[in-house]
C-alpha cells in the first residue's frame, strides 16, 4: 500500500482540480484527505436521508472512504462525488433495509406531535426524513441527490448507473410523491397547531 | 437516444416550493455529522485533518451557508459499545478485560448499532503487486504520532483517556474490516498508523495478530510466520496465539 503511495507520488497520479489546483501532482493520501473534507458530510447526509441513524450513517461513510482509498486511481477527479455517493448507496444496500425506513404510517402524527418539543431545526430534519421515507426508495435517492445535495444529472446517472432520462423521470415522480406527503404533513400540523 | 426530459429542472427550493417544503429541504441539506463522529471517521481512516479545515468545508458542503451547529450537536455520540464488543471478541486478554469496564462506563445508553459484515461492490481490478517489503512511516503518520500523547507503559490502561481508547478501537476496527474485506494493503497501512500513534497501545497484540493475517493473505508468508512465532513466544496463553498459529500453520507450544 505504502509502496503504491510512493509510486504514485513519483509518477504523478494526481490530477489538477479546477477549484483548488495543487502546485504539484496530488499524492493519494492528500487526495483522500481532500475528498474527505469536501464530501464526507454529503455522503453522511445522503445516508441520513435514507433513514440511517447518525452512527450508522457514519459507519457507511467510513466504509465508503475505505473503498475510495483502495480505488483512488480508478476515480476520475470529475466523478468523485458520484463515486462516493454510488459506493455509499451500495454499502447501505448491503446493510439491508430494516434500519432504513420509517415503518409505520402512524409515524407521521407522532412526529408532528414531537415537533412541539424539539428544536425547529431538528424537527424539520425529522419531518424531512419522514416525508422522504414515504417516497419510493429508488425515487428518493435521486430526489436527495438533486434537491438536497445539488448533484448534476450526469453525476446522478453515473452514481446510480442509470440513463439520464431515468434520472429525470425518477426526479419528477419523486417530487410528486414528496409534495403530496408534505401537503399531508402541513394539514396535520395545522390541525395540531404546530404549523 | 436521450429523452426530451433528460435535463433536470431547477431545484424545487429555488422555484416553486411551499414554505414547508423549503424548510424541510433546507433542514435536510444542512445537517452535519457531530464533531465526535467526524473525528472518529477520520481516525478510522487514518486521516489527520485540521479541525478548522473540517468546519469550513462542512459548512461549504451543506445545502446552504447558514448551517447551524444545532443539528450537528443533536447527533448522539457514537455507539461505542458495539465497537468495543467487536474488538473484545477478537481479544480476550487480561488488559482488555480491564479496559472493558472503562469503555462501558463512558458508553452512551443508546442501543448499540451493530455493523454487519459489508460486502462491497465488485472489485474492478486484480490486487496490485506489493512493491514495498514492509510498511514505511508516512510523514503524516509521524506527525500524528507526535501529537498523540504516548502512554508510558502497556499496562497503564487506566491512564488512557476514553477518547484515546475510542480512537484506538476505531483504528483496530477499521483494520479488521479491511482484513475481512480483502483490503489487506490498507489494513497494513492502518496497523502501521496504529503502531506509530500508540506506541504503548492497549491493542498491540490484536494489531500484531491482524498484521500476521494481512501479511498471510498477501502471500508474505515468511514475514507472517516470523511474526507469528514471535507472537506465540511472547503471548503463549493468549487466545490470539491459537488463531495466529492456525492462520500461519505455526504450532503453539
Amino acid at each position: 500500500m505504502l509502496g503504491r503511495l510512493r509510486l504514485v507520488e513519483r509518477s504523478g497520479g494526481g490530477r489538477q482540480e479546477a477549484a483548488a489546483p495543487p502546485p504539484r501532482p496530488e499524492p493519494d493520501q492528500a487526495r483522500l484527505e481532500r475528498m474527505f473534507v469536501a464530501h464526507h458530510a454529503m455522503v453522511w447526509r445522503t445516508m441520513r436521508r435514507r433513514g440511517l441513524s447518525p452512527d450508522a450513517a457514519a459507519d457507511v461513510t467510513q466504509q465508503t472512504f475505505l473503498v475510495a482509498a483502495e480505488r483512488l486511481r480508478d476515480i476520475n477527479p470529475d466523478s468523485e462525488r458520484a463515486f462516493l455517493v454510488g459506493t455509499a448507496l451500495r454499502v447501505a444496500h448491503s446493510l439491508g433495509r430494516k434500519t432504513v425506513r420509517w415503518q409505520l404510517e402512524d409515524d407521521m402524527d407522532q412526529r408532528v406531535a414531537e415537533t412541539r418539543c424539539a428544536s425547529d431545526e431538528r424537527a424539520a430534519v425529522q419531518l424531512c426524513d419522514l416525508a422522504l421515507s414515504k417516497v419510493d426508495p429508488d425515487l428518493a435517492e435521486v430526489f436527495v441527490m438533486f434537491e438536497l445535495e445539488g448533484l448534476s444529472s450526469p453525476e446522478i446517472a453515473a452514481s446510480l448507473e442509470i440513463p439520464l432520462g431515468t434520472v429525470a423521470s425518477r426526479l419528477r415522480r419523486a417530487r410528486e410523491q414528496f409534495r403530496v406527503v408534505v401537503g399531508r404533513l402541513e394539514l396535520t400540523m395545522r390541525r395540531e397547531g404546530t404549523a | 437516444m436521450t429523452p426530451p426530459d433528460s435535463r433536470l429542472p431547477t431545484q424545487l427550493r429555488v422555484v416553486g416550493a411551499t414554505d414547508l417544503e423549503r424548510r424541510l429541504l433546507d433542514a435536510g441539506s444542512r445537517e452535519l455529522p457531530s464533531v465526535e463522529l467526524t473525528r472518529k471517521m477520520q481516525q478510522a481512516l487514518g486521516l489527520s485533518i485540521a479541525a478548522s479545515a473540517m468546519t469550513a468545508a462542512a459548512v461549504k458542503s451543506s445545502g446552504t451557508a447558514a448551517a447551524t451547529a444545532s443539528a450537528a450537536s443533536s447527533a448522539p455520540a457514537f455507539a461505542w459499545p458495539a465497537i468495543s464488543v467487536g474488538v473484545l471478541a477478537l481479544a480476550v486478554t487480561g488488559a482488555v478485560v480491564g479496559l472493558r469496564s472503562t469503555v462501558s462506563h463512558h458508553a452512551t445508553s443508546k442501543p448499540a448499532v451493530t455493523v454487519p459484515a459489508i460486502v462491497l461492490g465488485p472489485a474492478p481490478t486484480a490486487p496490485e503487486p506489493i512493491a514495498a517489503p514492509s510498511p514505511a512511516p508516512t510523514p503524516r503518520a509521524v506527525r500524528r504520532s507526535a501529537a498523540v500523547p504516548s502512554h508510558a507503559h502497556h499496562h497503564a490502561v487506566a491512564a488512557a483517556t476514553p477518547s484515546d481508547l475510542r480512537a484506538e478501537i476505531a483504528l483496530v476496527d477499521a483494520a479488521r474490516t479491511a482484513v475481512t474485506t480483502g483490503a489487506d494493503d490498507r489494513a497494513l497501512a492502518l496497523l502501521h498508523r496504529y503502531d506509530t500513534s500508540y506506541r504503548a497501545g492497549t491493542f498491540r497484540p490484536e494489531v500484531t495478530a491482524l498484521r500476521i493475517e494481512a501479511l498471510d493473505h498477501l502471500g508474505r508468508t515468511a514475514q507472517a510466520r516470523t511474526l507469528a512465532e514471535r507472537f506465540i513466544a511472547a503471548h503463549p496463553d493468549s487466545p490470539l496465539a491459537e488463531r495466529v498459529a492456525r492462520v500461519t500453520g505455526t504450532t503453539t507450544r
